[in-house]
């Protein structure tokens, strides 16, 4: 690593994040195909469990990239790439919920610690799911009855694996935000998968 | 990520039931159309055809020169033209004139003497001769109505030049005969006057024996004229 602007730290590996994106900001493609590939997965998945609806995922990942495109000229490292990816896709996201006819979630307006008290329904329960499939399956199911603002926090630690300083970063919140957010999800989460874990 | 391994914030068997959901994938087309719009973003502008783009240039560098050489050929036409036409000569000085002024000149011709109408006619000619310096007569306007009627009518206009040339050709004759003419009467009415009363009647009688009656008549007027008491 090498120092770079405001103190951030460069990696010196050249299929860095940071080093693909510089390379696409000058004009290589294929850079940007490498970073494509390395970063799908993960991106349409943070969008799709946060919309729940795969054509709206389709369009919010398109956004996203093209948002991308259109901002390279302007790309400085001053965090890692995936921060600003993401934080990318955290404001399109903010944008959809808003656009949308329930209009920006309560979750995101503030922390809910009383959610943690609330039964997940009764069919929903993991009772008699004994293998690992259901379990994931299950998992999933959890995850869509978090919160926004928690079911964004748990995504973008297991997709994006960004710690608490940089998942703030990306939300516009607090580092003892996102900690009770994280601390509620998974809560939440183990509950409802009972003793199947 | 160390923050993370507090079990408050992480949990590891969570974390791997979670990854094996990681089969929902972007569909195939959504890949293909944000690649193609990296790669297009950043690709070097296509050049465009060179035929039309060196047509539009060579219009462009050529605009100019045509639009002032263009100007230049027009305004020389309209100079000769207006030239030839007398419209570029200098008005005389006089004051302005009526239509009717305009008009009397061609009415003084036919009205004024012989002489004095050949004197005009002989003046005309020789400023003829320097059109530009001349001032435009009642005619011009016809003779230029006449330059500018179009090839199509040559045949009536070629008609209706020979009446003018003809008619003037006619004036120009009697006028050339006209003084001629005046110096022989002047001299037979001086020698009528200078007569004997008697001689006078005498030769009047005779011209109405010859059966020469106008001339007769108008003889015996101008007796009564110059001898109104003669019996």
């Amino acid at each position: 690593m090498r120092p770079f602007q405001n103190n951030v730290l460069i990696p010196i590996d050249e299929d860095a994040d940071e080093i693909l994106m510089l390379r696409y900001q000058e004009g290589d493609a294929s850079a940007f195909t490498r970073l494509y590939a390395r970063h799908k997965g993960p991106l349409y998945r943070y969008l799709l469990r946060q919309c729940g609806q795969p054509a709206t995922a389709e369009e919010l990942f398109q956004d996203v990239w093209l948002k991308l495109i259109a901002a390279r000229t302007g790309y400085t490292v001053q965090a890692r790439f995936m921060t600003w990816l993401y934080r990318i896709a955290h404001n399109r996201l903010i944008d959809y919920y808003r656009a949308s006819n329930r209009g920006l979630p309560v979750s995101y307006a503030g922390d809910c610690p009383e959610w943690i008290d609330v039964p997940a329904p009764l069919e929903e329960q993991p009772e008699h799911q004994d293998d690992r499939r259901r379990q994931a399956e299950r998992l999933l199911v959890l995850l869509a009855e978090l919160p926004e603002a928690q079911r964004e926090a748990v995504l973008l630690k297991e997709e994006a694996g960004l710690s608490l300083e940089e998942i703030a970063q990306v939300t516009g919140t607090g580092r003892e935000t996102v900690k009770s957010r994280l601390r509620y999800a998974l809560a939440r989460l183990r509950r409802g998968l009972g003793g199947a874990l | 990520m160390k923050n993370l391994r507090d079990w408050e914030f992480h949990d590891e068997t969570l974390s791997i039931l979670y990854q094996t959901t990681h089969d929902a994938e972007p569909p195939a087309w959504l890949d293909e159309r944000i690649l193609t719009a990296a790669h297009r973003a950043v690709a070097p502008p296509r050049p465009t055809p060179a035929a039309p783009c060196s047509r539009r240039r060579s219009i462009r560098f050529w605009a100019v020169p045509v639009a002032l050489a263009a100007t230049v050929i027009m305004a020389a036409g309209i100079v000769r033209l207006a030239r030839e036409t007398g419209e570029w000569a200098p008005r005389p000085q006089m004051p302005m004139e009526s239509p009717s002024s305009l008009a009397e000149p061609a009415a003084k011709a036919d009205t004024a003497p012989a002489g004095q109408r050949a004197a005009e006619s002989a003046h005309q000619d020789s400023s003829a001769a320097t059109p530009s310096l001349a001032p435009a007569s009642p005619a011009a306007p016809a003779i230029r109505m006449m330059r500018m009627a179009p090839p199509s009518s040559a045949a009536s206009s070629m008609q209706e030049k020979k009446a003018p040339i003809a008619e003037e050709q006619h004036r120009q004759d009697i006028l050339q005969i006209a003084p001629a003419m005046r110096d022989e009467e002047a001299k037979l009415e001086r020698q009528a006057v200078d007569r004997p009363p008697e001689k006078w009647l005498a030769d009047i009688a005779e011209l109405r024996r010859q059966g020469r009656l106008a001339e007769a008549e108008a003889s015996l007027a101008a007796f009564r004229r110059r001898y109104p008491d003669y019996p």
